[in-house]
């Protein structure tokens, strides 16, 4: 069958109202190999970050260091080598998935959760509370976002409280803006209008008509909100304002890494790399799920 | 008839190629006669193939569209196998285009004086200041009010027949030989329609020059047409003298169009006409007579043979096996 | 086009007092007071509480919100708690070096990521398209601070290149200035490469082909100046983000700017240079924006007729 005639009948089926919405965009998502590789290589950080600690034994394996074991470049004992402490590096960059994945998810679905709160109640009442909001959101996306995080940090103290508090802070009005935008948007749709002018209720047409529609792209931006948040929460503990050592949190072991950057590279090669894969499956998962949004895909 | 033929099309075929090989038809071997100083008319509904024929024309096919076979003779040279270059210099100048949009046809950035003379500038040696000066005046032809003042606006100030006569300002300004018309007035009121259509016959009798009118508005072709092409999925099935067409139309599918204008002294409570079906997609296309599910007059040698155009006198052409039966 | 100005000037003016507001009350929340700071950690509670009521610390929040506010009017962003010089002086002359690294990495990913995007868009789908794209995507997965380590280890420590760290000649600059200008191209990039398509795919230029334009005179004339304008707002809310995000770069880069007195006054808690720095930088971000959308009326006929 010519993929022009296999077209022709899945927008048939879809016409006659046979095909679950969710499904074809996860049909077409599968249609991505770059995508969905990310989406695999994802879930595996995932499985092993949780599974880690069945596997290997942090007490053991890095905290009873031998300090015979310092500074090892990477071998077949040590897959990445070891850093001043004698502890294996490889092992300390699996552990610190769990801080980056917690926090970056973590705080995307809290500041995601604000976000529509305060966008969706801004797009619904308007007037002036709708002014006040906004005002205040802007003002606070005035503030150069990295400074504030810091400014927060130093009050709320560092540790894990401290930045993802700090990068909830910042989040949120990126996302009430968003989600009052999209809001908006598909609100003043004609299909909306053509809804009401045919006598359907409020709540049919928030959840028939609106809600699937704004789903997708409030979706795509807190898969990317969560890239940054992991690069930013790694910025921070980088600069010791975030996670503190001896935490395996990858930014901080890049910042124990930098005084030995001439003698030891290899330190600062694979904390970061996590940094990146991680940052960048998300990204592409966050692209991917663009494109198989897209209707004319459909 | 021993008239001058301005522009000669045989067998066009424009294809759509596909990912997987293989390819789509959407202009199957289309032959069109533009004689000098004529409207000719092309009719059809949407997706009839219509206006890939008049883009073809100007070879302004977005890739990967493009033009398989076919001649398109035009005076002395073959447009298809001129050379990207020579073929610039034939738009604008010696035919041009206009589309039906006006909203979105101009750019927003430039004033509307601008683009104009920009028309002549592209092909003519002359200074930006003799250049402006017959931009003017074309205003005034196309009947544009306080031409100069006109020519500093931007598009957004202007209405959208305003902008619709600037767009043929653009078209005309070089005095080109064949002006193809994309549905130019579909996107205007009724009213400014008429007075954008009466200003192309006027253009067309006082520069001698022919019209290739595009539409699929019956109304329009009975009021500027002198002869009509009546296209349906991918193919021309009928041609005649405008007269003639309205007087005997022949082939079913014009006979459906016909009968489908409301008529203002009808019945009152009689029933909209419509053609039953719809067009076959350019991939499912049947193999024999492609109006032939539509057909009410459909035999059965209708879905086996493809007919082929028949001449049944007066330069009538018609694409069924009725006429050749008779 | 004057009124307009006024206009968004006035309405600037909540958003001074909001922000404002806020910061002083979030440092107000801080551990660190006048007195344990100039005193140190080992002054008594009582010595460090006199200090602090001689200072006037423990009056109402909103008094000294109030008196904070009034001398922003005049210039005067307080004491530094550790040294009771002003914030400002000790601010301003950073300021310099903070001020260039920005403009340079925002002139130089201008420089570099509009040309890539126009040439994305040019030639879709071609080698230079996908290889754009592939490579702003990595970019915005990587951290800046680990693109500064990356540079400085091939660069300075394994070629030799370039110093280290410090300032003093233009060799210092190079990296700090990559290190924020490539992100920031490759966004760059990507945005224009998007508004350039939108454009390319329009009306007007089919008209323009018709009439019989040659793709550079399209390209030049016609679509680059649609499709440059949301790029020009796009810039500027990138030197605003790049004033306050040059942080990394200087910390990992020793450089005396703006980020690294912050930092410093952060680890102090020396609570007036970290509310000084925050005032500064939010009222300089607010004037490029009120610039930005000047420039956007300008150069966009349908806004500079509604303004009249």
């Amino acid at each position: 069958m010519t993929k022009r005639r296999k077209q022709r009948q899945d927008t048939l089926a879809q016409m006659a109202g046979k095909t679950n919405p969710v499904l074809q965009v996860w049909k077409n998502f599968r249609r991505n190999p770059v995508a969905l590789t990310a989406l695999l290589i994802l879930l595996a950080m995932v499985v092993v970050a949780v599974a880690s600690g069945f596997v290997f034994d942090y007490n053991t394996q890095v905290v009873g260091l031998n300090p015979a074991d310092r500074l090892q470049s990477p071998n077949s004992a040590h897959w990445f080598g070891t850093d001043a402490f004698g502890r294996d590096v490889f092992i300390r960059v699996i552990y610190g998935a769990r801080y980056s994945l917690f926090i970056g998810i973590v705080t995307s679905a809290v500041s995601m959760l604000l976000g529509i709160i305060i966008g969706a109640s801004c797009a619904y009442f308007g007037g002036i509370y709708d002014i006040v909001m906004m005002r205040v959101m802007d003002s606070i996306v005035c503030i150069p976002s990295m400074l504030l995080m810091l400014a927060l940090v130093a009050v709320l103290g560092k540790g894990m409280n401290g930045i993802i508090i700090a990068l909830i802070a910042t989040s949120v009005p990126g996302f009430s803006r968003i989600v009052r935008s999209i809001v908006l948007n598909v609100v003043h749709q004609e299909y909306v209008e053509a809804a009401v002018a045919c006598g359907t209720s409020h709540r049919e047409i928030i959840v028939r008509h609106i809600l699937p529609n704004c789903f997708g792209p409030i979706l795509v931006d807190v898969l990317m909100s969560v890239a940054g948040c992991i690069m930013a929460a790694s910025s921070l503990s980088y600069l010791g304002m975030g996670i503190q050592v001896p935490a395996p949190e990858w930014g901080a072991m890049l910042s124990d890494a930098t005084p030995l950057l001439r003698a030891y590279p290899y330190l600062a090669i694979f904390p970061g790399i996590a940094i990146v894969l991680t940052s960048l499956c998300f990204n592409l998962i966050g692209d991917g799920l663009t494109d198989a949004l897209d209707p004319k895909n459909r | 008839m021993s008239e001058e033929i301005l522009m000669k099309v045989t067998g066009l075929k424009v294809v759509l190629p596909e990912k997987e090989g293989g390819e789509t038809v959407i202009v199957d071997g289309v032959n069109l006669d533009i004689p000098r100083g004529k409207t000719v008319g092309l009719v059809g509904e949407s997706g009839c193939g219509k206006s890939m024929t008049a883009r073809s024309l100007m070879r302004l096919l977005d890739t990967p569209i493009y033009i398989k076979e076919g001649a398109i003779e035009f005076g002395e040279t073959n447009l298809t196998a001129l050379t990207e270059k020579e073929m610039r210099r034939i738009r604008g100048q010696k035919i041009s285009m206009i589309f039906q949009e006006p909203m979105t046809a101009l750019n927003p950035s430039i004033t509307v004086g601008k683009q104009v003379r920009e028309a002549i500038l592209l092909h003519q040696k002359v200074s930006k200041k003799e250049a402006k000066d017959r931009v003017i005046k074309m205003f005034r032809d196309v009947g544009i009010p306080d031409p100069e003042l006109r020519y500093k606006a931007y598009p957004h100030q202007l209405s959208g027949g305003l902008r619709q006569r600037i767009c043929i300002a653009m078209a005309m300004v070089l005095e080109p030989e064949l002006l193809i018309a994309d549905e130019p007035t579909t996107a205007l009121d009724v009213t400014v329609e008429a007075q954008i259509l009466a200003l192309m016959k006027q253009l067309q009798s006082s520069h001698g020059m022919s019209i290739l009118m595009i539409t699929h508005n019956l109304g329009v072709v009975a009021d500027i047409c002198d002869e009509v092409n009546v296209m349906y999925a991918g193919e021309i099935v009928e041609h005649a003298q405008k007269t003639e067409l309205f007087h005997n139309p022949r082939h079913p599918y014009t006979l459906g169009l016909m009968k489908a204008i409301p008529r203002v002294r009808g019945k009152m409570d009689e029933e909209l006409y419509t053609i039953q079906g719809t067009v076959p997609s350019f991939s499912d296309m049947p193999k024999g007579c492609r109006f032939c599910e539509r057909c009410s007059f459909a035999e059965e040698r209708c879905k086996a043979e493809h007919p082929p155009l028949v001449d049944i006198g007066n330069g009538h052409l018609v694409r069924c096996f009725r006429e050749v039966s008779e | 086009m004057f009124k307009f100005s006024i206009k968004r000037i006035l309405f600037m003016i909540p958003s001074v007092v909001i922000i404002t507001f806020m910061t002083f009350a979030i440092m107000s929340m801080s551990a660190g007071s006048p007195g344990s700071v100039a005193l140190g950690i080992n002054a008594s509670k009582e010595d460090i509480a006199a200090y602090n009521h001689e200072i006037g610390y423990d009056r109402p929040m909103m008094v000294r919100y109030v008196e904070y506010m009034k001398g922003i009017l005049h210039g005067d962003l307080g004491n530094s708690y550790k040294s009771q010089l002003p914030v400002s002086a000790l601010l301003m002359p950073k300021f310099p070096t903070t001020f260039r690294l920005a403009l340079l990495a925002v002139c130089f990913s201008a420089l570099i990521g509009i040309p890539l995007g126009v040439l994305a868009a040019v030639k879709k789908r071609s080698i230079l398209d996908t290889g754009t794209t592939v490579i702003s995507l990595i970019l915005a997965s990587i951290p800046g601070f680990w693109l500064a380590l990356l540079m400085m280890l091939l660069f300075s420590l394994k070629l030799g290149w370039l110093p280290t760290f410090g300032i003093g000649t233009w060799k210092h600059y190079v990296m700090p200035v990559a290190t924020l200008a490539l992100p920031s191209a490759a966004f760059l990039a990507r945005m224009v490469r998007i508004t350039m398509l939108e454009a390319l795919g329009s009306d007007y230029v089919r008209t323009a082909k018709a009439k019989g334009a040659g793709p550079g005179r399209i390209i030049f004339v016609h679509v680059l100046r649609n499709a440059l304008l949301p790029v020009i707002t796009s810039l500027g809310m990138s030197f605003a983000g790049l004033l306050g995000g040059a942080v990394i770069a200087e910390q990992v880069f020793g450089l005396p700017g703006f980020g690294q007195a912050i930092l410093t006054a952060i680890n102090e808690k020396d609570t007036p240079v970290v509310l000084g720095a925050t005032v500064i930088l939010s009222l300089l971000y607010m004037l490029i924006m009120l610039l930005m959308d000047l420039i956007n009326a300008m150069l966009n006929p349908k806004i500079r007729d509604n303004l009249g």
